[in-house]
């Protein structure tokens, strides 16, 4: 494990150490043992559930009904249903492997349960708290859920030392309404436990479960995607055996390019996309002669309804951008850099299409252009970044 | 509470002045992940003086001034980055008034109608003690009033709401744009 994320784990340990002891001392009265075993039994049930499903790792389903217990039943008998369900879901996943993941889980859950919890009890006091406890069950769970996943990118960046608002800022686009939909769980099953008992956290349970395999559905069509864009990239390859592996080289250098500029999420993916199909016109040309392909790559893609926002970028590295917006023109000037890159250390250029020095003069300014080559000579020249 | 607070107006002042939450993402700082725990950490700890025992004090005083220690060191880490210098001071100067007097001083003089309720306040707080003649660095311990909202704050918490709001604006602004603020750690 990289220095940085053991560093990460010690804090995080001596912070979930004091949530430990300030949960302690928030516990106000001993919960019915019916509650925290229903509890225990759902959440065990859906975690251990969850390890059989696809795409496991990604969700954490029993994490708002760890969030509801704590409204319903105060901190610390919370943490202790939380950690027991995640031990158990760990096991069974992993054996006992993985140790250092499965205590920044259990750390992570602790942490922001206390955090839900201190929220929960100023806002108890208040008017707020007495004429809507609605709001104040929303707004805790929000605390809590916030938390939880801010300290999962942190601990992400720690061990891929990424930057973590990025992470954090992709995880939100992908899962913020999940988000959304775990503090909704939270709150209902604050309102529904003290009147349902087992059976409200029954109807939570199939609430969860839908919303679980619906966010499976989504990342397997983004897999799906992507996939398909591979094997496009692996069709030209098969096509001319001397470009193989360009395509994906070309996509890796463009988003470590991209993230030297400052690009994450949604951008970040259309240039990984980009990159990877710039020379999908390619397909139909004679193999060694990349320079009289039929059609262009914007053009072979125009139809495609999930690469919509992809074709500006390649129509720009065809040179048909002229009114390409500049967001898509700093794109197309990485995907076609790279490319000319990955030629440079390949030195297959009877395969592989060249951007001469005239096409990239004419898609960017001087000013940006000189930025794109500063991140490029910073990310190809050892000691570059050091130095800058 | 500061933290808080300086991370909402900051925020707020970020979107007024045009910047976005893409900025504040795409800005680095070094040892950043760290830095998250910590705070977390930190921010907890003064909540244990309340229900620890007054023998446990001095050992949890020891753990909470090694956290604020890391993080002054990070920030010196950071210091090229706006705002971050003088967040480091701010923690500095209520490390410092904490670490000298056991606990930060409050000065209920300046209170004015809310000395009553601070007062109560204050005599339920292990991790706050009452300002005196004995008092060292009084000038750094809670002494300006903050209006409208009853509370004393210390020098260091107007630093700290300073240094994190010029932060957060700035990388709302610039962070983005201008690629990495700081080299990756």
């Amino acid at each position: 494990m990289p220095s940085l994320g053991r560093s990460f784990l010690l804090f995080e340990g001596l912070a979930a150490a004091a949530a430990i002891l300030v949960a302690a001392g928030l516990q106000m009265e001993t919960p019915a043992l019916s509650a925290v075993l229903s509890f225990a039994i759902v959440m065990t049930l859906l975690s251990v559930f969850d390890v059989w499903l696809p795409h496991g790792d990604s969700i954490d389903i029993a994490a708002p009904l760890a969030v509801g217990a704590m409204l319903v039943m105060g901190p610390v008998p919370a943490m202790g249903v939380a950690v027991a369900s995640r031990l158990a879901a760990h096991v069974f996943r992993y054996r006992l492997e993985r140790s250092d993941q499965l205590l920044h889980l259990l750390a992570r859950r602790v942490i922001s349960l206390a955090t839900g919890a201190l929220v929960w009890l100023e806002l108890v006091e208040t008017p707020l708290g007495t004429e809507w406890p609605l709001v104040s069950y929303v707004l805790a769970g929000a605390v809590a859920v916030l938390v939880d996943a801010v300290l999962l990118q942190a601990y992400a960046a720690s061990r891929q030392r990424q930057s973590m608002g990025r992470l954090f800022m992709g995880s939100l686009r992908l899962q913020g309404l999940m988000w959304g939909a775990y503090v909704s769980v939270s709150a209902l099953t604050a309102v529904l436990f003290p009147e349902m008992h087992v059976w409200g956290l029954l109807l939570m349970m199939g609430l969860l479960v839908v919303m679980r395999q619906s966010f499976a559905y989504l990342l397997d069509i983004r897999q799906a995607y992507r996939s398909t864009m591979e094997a496009l990239a692996a069709a030209l390859e098969a096509h001319d055996p001397r470009r193989q592996g360009h395509a994906e080289r070309v996509a890796d250098l463009a988003r470590a390019i991209g993230m030297e500029l400052g690009m994450h999420g949604r951008e970040l993916e259309r240039l990984g996309y980009a990159a990877l199909l710039h020379d999908v016109d390619l397909i139909g040309s004679e193999p060694g002669d990349p320079a009289t392909p039929p059609s262009r790559a914007s053009e072979v893609l125009a139809g495609v309804g999930f690469l919509k926002d992809v074709v500006p970028v390649l129509a720009v590295c065809d040179g048909l951008g002229a009114l390409a917006a500049p967001a898509d023109r700093t794109l197309a000037y990485v995907v076609c850099r790279a490319s000319n890159v990955d030629e440079l250390i390949t030195h297959e250029r009877a395969a592989v299409r060249v951007y001469d020095h005239g096409h990239l003069e004419a898609i960017l300014a001087v000013e940006e252009r000189e930025r794109v080559e500063r991140a490029v000579w910073r990310l190809l020249t050892p000691g570059a970044r050091e130095e800058a | 509470m500061i933290l808080l607070a300086s991370i909402g107006l900051g925020l707020a002042l970020g979107f007024l002045s045009g910047g976005t939450l893409g900025g504040l993402a795409g800005t680095r700082l070094r040892g950043e992940s760290t830095l998250v725990a910590l705070v977390l950490a930190t921010a907890l700890l003064p909540r244990l003086f309340d229900q620890a025992p007054a023998r446990w004090h001095p050992a949890l005083l020891a753990v909470w001034a090694v956290g604020i220690g890391v993080l002054v060191w990070l920030s010196w880490l950071n210091l090229r980055t706006p705002g971050i210098g003088v967040l480091g001071a701010g923690l500095t100067s209520n490390a410092a008034v904490i670490l000298a007097n056991g606990g930060m001083p409050v000065d209920l003089r300046g209170a004015g109608d809310t000395a009553d309720a601070l007062s109560e306040r204050l005599a339920a707080s292990a991790f706050h003690v009452a300002a005196g003649p004995s008092t060292r660095l009084p000038i750094l311990g809670d002494v300006m009033p903050l209006p409208g909202l009853g509370l004393l704050v210390s020098v260091g918490d107007v630093l700290m709401l300073v240094g994190v709001v010029a932060f957060i604006v700035w990388a709302m602004r610039h962070g983005d744009a201008g690629g990495l603020a700081v080299e990756a750690d």
